[in-house]
């Protein structure tokens, strides 16, 4: 408003200087009259040709009055017809000469328009080639945003289509895509919609039915966490796209799981053709076409069999959990890694999910539902980012590390009488056998019997030591040994999501209590603690399973999901290459044989359902215990074949209850399936106490 | 001139000397380059025309074609005619002017196109009498200056002359037809001028009026805010003159025109896409393209070549007009030339400068090319004008 009232005050003021000049000009020219009066009778032309004499002009049609002023003036006006010739002449040669190619161009985007040609997005299969997330045709029904106005049409669609006017509005009046794109309104809409709407083209004009392909989950729930969901792109990853794809709006991507970790292959690459457009956009003719390459199809380390046995049998071992009283039983893991070559064979994470739900978007109420503390967050993938206590599988860890610190020598052997107080009776700790007491052990028995007291002795010494060293060059000998089996970082998996878990020391333990000074120092209860996988320690699933693969394997190996690409024809195009951790960790081999010696012994004295099994295993148990957690979680970690192994097991079942009674099902069961032996039904029996 | 009755004669042809005496008078009074120029001129428009027109149906090529017709009659009358007995009826004129100028407004004959008011409707056929009015407005204003004795001596004889001139102009604004009060003004401003005029009120006469389109152009939206509708200029105009002001403005909108009609023409190259082969305007993407744009369809299909050829025509037409005009004996005779040429010069300018962003975009026709029969029969009227100027040359009276 400042500028145009400036603007304003300029123009009148140049327009009063205007008039001030005309008048000016008035005046002068008036005095100047008079002059010319004179000069005109006495003045260089000399008396009139003939006609107006004396000044009064008596018009005669025949007259010839030529003057010499006037002809200047025609060379004058021939001039400026030149000049405007030339600048007309000139411009044109700048026009169609100079920039003569940009317009070319242009004249060429005005008569073409590129369409895109969706690619089809590959497909998810399992290690053997096995379908687990297709495509299937469907049809969808999208409209330009301008039938809007017709209310008459959007009434009808909603009448045709079943779906609510308000929500036909609001997908017309999608912000995200531009004014031209058409907007989905039905991406799967039946036979009979589209039928109807086919037949009525002046009932529905411009109103389109498009065939495109769409997710089909032939197995629902199997390994949601595990495979992902898709979902329409949003607009940050509009701007900043995965290298070598571009989106477009409306186009679906992985969200999650694999379906985004794999995205780039899968994705494909979408095809153009261009059409000759008359004025209107409407294509007249086509003039080439890039076909789309569709996305690779990803087999991945996955059995299909078995996933669908453990999904199941993760299930029926929380049911069968509540069945027992507990109540609190309601979320679970399986993993099972293929030792050789570190990939996943089975994924399952309790509760779960139906991805398909999220292929057109979630609504808003879904979403709530499914991220609110009451639905125990089924979204998330608590195979790898669950985070729970080891607990006495964790035992395995830390009695190597004793021996590799030199705590436990070949006969290093400590008392449990059920009670340990070695830091004061007010500091006593009981074992889990309390009041009974495991007696004299050795490194061997301790973990096969879990013995807590055995590791708090363990635990003791490690502190004493780090206790004993100077603040500023102490070691975290502990702590750091454990890291080079995987804990406290993530594994690398390539999945979206992991958590690295915590594995505590003095420094995290001062920064996480800065808040009440008081409780920030690293106390030997902190170190016993761990030593039994208890305290402030958090691993996840996926951190158990392939720690305890490097124990079977004396190595460690990055976890993966990813086998290879496989083309149209099933010929391999990209495998995978094992990959080794990192980090590896340092052991003397008797040291590590002494540990699975003891591993071997839990899984015999466990027997049951074990000696089943066609061959021998070696595995541990757990009880977590969590504070906030109305009960135990239960922990079973096991693998086979003992001496040659080929498959690592790992199973937690929250709240299940203390003793192993619950998770080592979710093992066997796996084991079981594994080695195709059948193990009838799963019923959780009575809690052992057995940690 | 005397009529004596002619005796008929059996073999008219005989005699030799008769006829070499008829072909020597016929050449003396013809201008022979001027006519041929014109005969160029007008198959070079027909050409581009016809290749202009092919994807509109409403346009029809035989509707010109009448009109070139019609034009080449009226172009025999006028030159057989002796202009110098038109200088006598100055006030006739004005008053044919002003009528022919709101024939469109009178309410049986007058036909709407377009939102103006400018066509009326005769025995069933669409006229244009603002076009005629052109050409009356041309010898109506020679009339003056040329009574004036060639010489505007007093500010007051010149602001007269200007408040004539804008009688007819004030009328075609009512229309409205802003572009065709835009030629009229340049007519009047070409006689005013080549009438001797002084300098200086002629200068100051363009600087007010630039000044009160500025003044129009900033007191407007204040104004219509006021009264709540538009007052003077329309948003159609408004926007004419930014998109002049900046090209790159809204092109899918109030810039598309002037962007489609540069695209036209800068594909043209050199030697163009081929007669009938432009994309721009035979996919529809240029608007107006027999009309207005008819330039553009030059420039796409011939490239520059073409337009060097047509500029190059106008030029020769223009020139030899001159010609006409200077050699002319009588000064009522040049100022009407000069009128003719004012018209041709702005309408040149005005419509090839607005297809390559010269000039804001107006509907102003191209002489000889653009479609549009009365148009084209005013310029053949024009043309006979100039050739009853030649021919009268040297007629003593």
């Amino acid at each position: 408003m400042n500028t145009l009232t400036l603007a304003i005050l300029l123009g009148v003021v140049v327009f009063i200087l205007v008039v001030a000049f005309l008048i000016a000009l008035f005046r002068y020219r008036g005095r100047r009259e008079k002059l010319s009066v004179v000069r005109r009778s006495f003045g260089r032309h000399g008396a009139p040709d003939g006609v107006g004499i004396s000044g009064v002009r008596k018009h005669n049609p025949h007259e010839t009055i030529r003057r010499r002023e006037g002809k200047g003036r025609f060379y004058v006006f021939a001039a400026f017809v030149a000049g405007v010739f030339g600048v007309l002449l000139a411009r044109l040669w700048s026009i169609q000469l100079l920039s003569g190619d940009t317009y070319t161009k242009l004249a060429e985007e005005n008569m073409t328009s590129e369409v895109s040609v969706p690619a089809t997005r590959g497909r998810l299969l399992d290690r053997k080639g096995r379908e687990l997330i297709g495509n299937r045709p469907s049809l969808s029904v999208a409209a330009p945003r301008a039938i809007l106005d017709d209310r008459n049409l959007v009434y009808r669609l909603s009448l045709v289509l079943g779906i609510p006017i308000g929500i036909l509005r609001r997908n017309l009046l999608d912000d995200t895509l531009d004014m031209q794109s058409d907007r989905v309104l039905a991406s799967d809409a039946s036979q009979r919609a589209v039928a109807y709407i086919r037949e009525h083209p002046t009932l529905f004009a411009d109103v389109k039915v498009e065939e495109r392909t769409q997710r089909s989950y032939s197995y629902g729930t199997l390994a949601a966490h595990l495979l992902g969901y898709i979902g329409p792109v949003a607009e940050s990853d509009l701007l900043a796209p995965p290298e070598g794809i571009q989106y477009e709006s409306g186009d679906y991507i992985g969200k999650s799981g694999a379906e985004y970790a794999f995205e780039t292959l899968l994705q494909g690459i979408r095809g153009t053709r261009t059409y000759r457009v008359d004025v209107d956009g409407n294509p007249t003719a086509l003039v080439s076409e890039v076909p789309p390459e569709n996305g690779a199809d990803v087999c991945l380390t996955i059995d299909l069999d078995l996933q669908r046995r453990t999904d199941r049998v993760l299930a029926e071992i929380i049911t069968s959990s509540r069945d027992r009283g507990f109540e609190y039983a309601n979320a679970g893991v399986i993993v099972a890694l293929d030792v050789k070559g570190g990939g996943v064979l089975a994924m399952s994470s309790y509760p779960s999910f139906r991805p398909e739900e999220f292929t057109n978007g979630i609504s808003q109420d879904l979403w709530d539902e499914m991220t609110n503390r009451e639905s125990l967050y089924p979204l998330t993938n608590r195979a790898i980012a669950g985070l729970y206590p080891a607990a006495s599988t964790y035992k395995a860890f830390t009695g190597l590390a004793g021996e590799e610190c030199g705590i436990i020598g070949d006969n290093t052997q400590y008392t449990c009488n059920g009670f340990w107080e070695d830091y004061g009776e007010q500091w006593g700790q009981r074992c889990w056998i309390f009041p009974d007491g495991h007696g004299t052990l050795g490194l061997e028995e301790a973990i096969n019997n879990s013995c807590d007291i055995y590791f708090y002795n363990v635990g003791a010494t490690f502190y004493e030591r780090w206790a004993a060293e100077d603040e500023n060059v102490r070691k975290n000998e502990l702590q750091d040994y454990l890291k080079t089996w995987g804990f406290g970082s993530v594994s690398g998996i390539d999945l979206p999501g992991e958590l690295e878990g915590r594995v505590p020391d003095a420094a995290w333990k001062k920064e996480a209590f800065s808040d009440t000074p008081e409780d920030a120092r690293w106390q030997p209860g902190d170190m016993t603690s761990l030593c039994i996988g208890q305290g402030d320690l958090l691993v996840t699933p996926l951190q158990i399973a392939n720690g305890y693969a490097g124990v079977a394997r004396g190595r460690m190996l990055t976890p993966h999901v990813f086998d290879k690409v496989i083309d149209g024809k099933g010929e391999t195009i990209i495998s995978y290459a094992p990959r080794d951790s990192a980090i590896q960790p340092s052991f003397s081999p008797g040291h590590l044989a002494r540990i699975q010696d003891g591993l071997r012994r839990v899984v015999q004295r466990f027997g049951g359902n074990f000696n089943a099994l066609p061959v021998p295993a070696s595995g541990k148990s757990g009880t977590a215990e969590v504070a906030a957690a109305e009960a135990e979680s239960s922990w079973f970690v096991a693998y086979a074949p003992s001496d040659d192994p080929q498959y690592c097991v790992a199973c937690i079942i929250e709240q299940s209850g203390e003793g192993s009674s619950s998770a080592v099902l979710g093992v066997q069961h796996t084991l079981a399936a594994l080695y195709e032996v059948d193990l009838g039904d799963i019923v959780v029996s009575e809690g052992s106490r057995e940690r | 001139m005397p009529v004596t009755p002619r005796i008929e004669s059996p073999t008219p042809l005989a005699v030799p000397g008769a006829f070499s005496a008829r072909l020597k008078r016929i050449v003396y009074l013809a201008n022979i380059p001027l006519l041929l120029t014109i005969a160029a001129l007008t198959g070079y428009g027909l050409l581009i025309l016809s290749s202009a027109i092919s994807g509109s149906p409403e346009y029809t090529f035989n509707r010109q074609v009448t009109g070139v017709g019609i034009g080449a009659v009226l172009l025999v009358v006028l030159w057989r005619l002796d202009y110098r007995r038109i200088s006598a009826f100055f006030l006739p004129l004005l008053i044919i002017d002003i009528l022919l100028i709101l024939a469109p407004l009178f309410p049986i004959i007058g036909v709407t196109v377009n939102g103006a008011r400018s066509w009326i409707s005769l025995f069933g056929q669409q006229i244009q009498p603002g076009e005629l009015a052109k050409l009356v407005t041309i010898l109506m204003m020679a009339a003056l200056v040329g009574r004036s004795g060639g010489r505007i001596d007093s500010l007051r004889s010149y602001l007269r002359c200007l408040g004539i001139l804008l009688i007819p102009i004030a009328c075609i604004m009512l229309q409205p037809d802003m572009g065709s009060g835009m030629v009229l003004f340049a007519i009047g401003f070409a006689v005013l001028f080549a009438g001797g005029a002084d300098w200086k009120w002629l200068v100051v006469t363009v600087l007010v009026i630039i000044a009160l389109i500025v003044i129009a152009f900033l007191v407007d939206p204040l104004l219509d805010s006021m009264v709540g509708h538009d007052v003077f200029l329309k948003d159609y105009q408004k926007n004419r003159l930014l998109v002049f002001m900046n090209e790159d403005l809204d092109p899918s909108g109030v810039g598309y025109n002037i962007k489609q009609a540069k695209i036209a023409i800068g594909s043209g190259g050199l030697f163009g896409k081929g007669l009938g082969m432009g994309t721009q305007s035979g996919l529809g993407f240029l608007p107006e393209a027999p009309t207005d744009f008819i330039f553009c369809v030059l420039a796409e299909e011939l490239g520059f070549v073409g337009c060097l050829g047509l500029i190059l025509l106008y030029a020769a037409l223009l020139g030899l007009s001159m010609w006409v005009a200077l050699s002319a004996k009588e000064f009522f005779g040049s100022l009407v030339v000069i009128g003719i040429l004012g018209m041709w010069l702005f309408q040149i300018l005005e419509n090839i400068g607005m297809t390559c962003g010269l000039m804001p975009i107006t509907g102003i026709p191209l002489p000889f090319v653009s479609w549009g029969s009365s148009f084209m029969v005013v310029n053949f009227m024009a043309l006979g004008l100039i050739l009853s100027v030649w021919s009268h040359r040297s007629t003593k009276s």
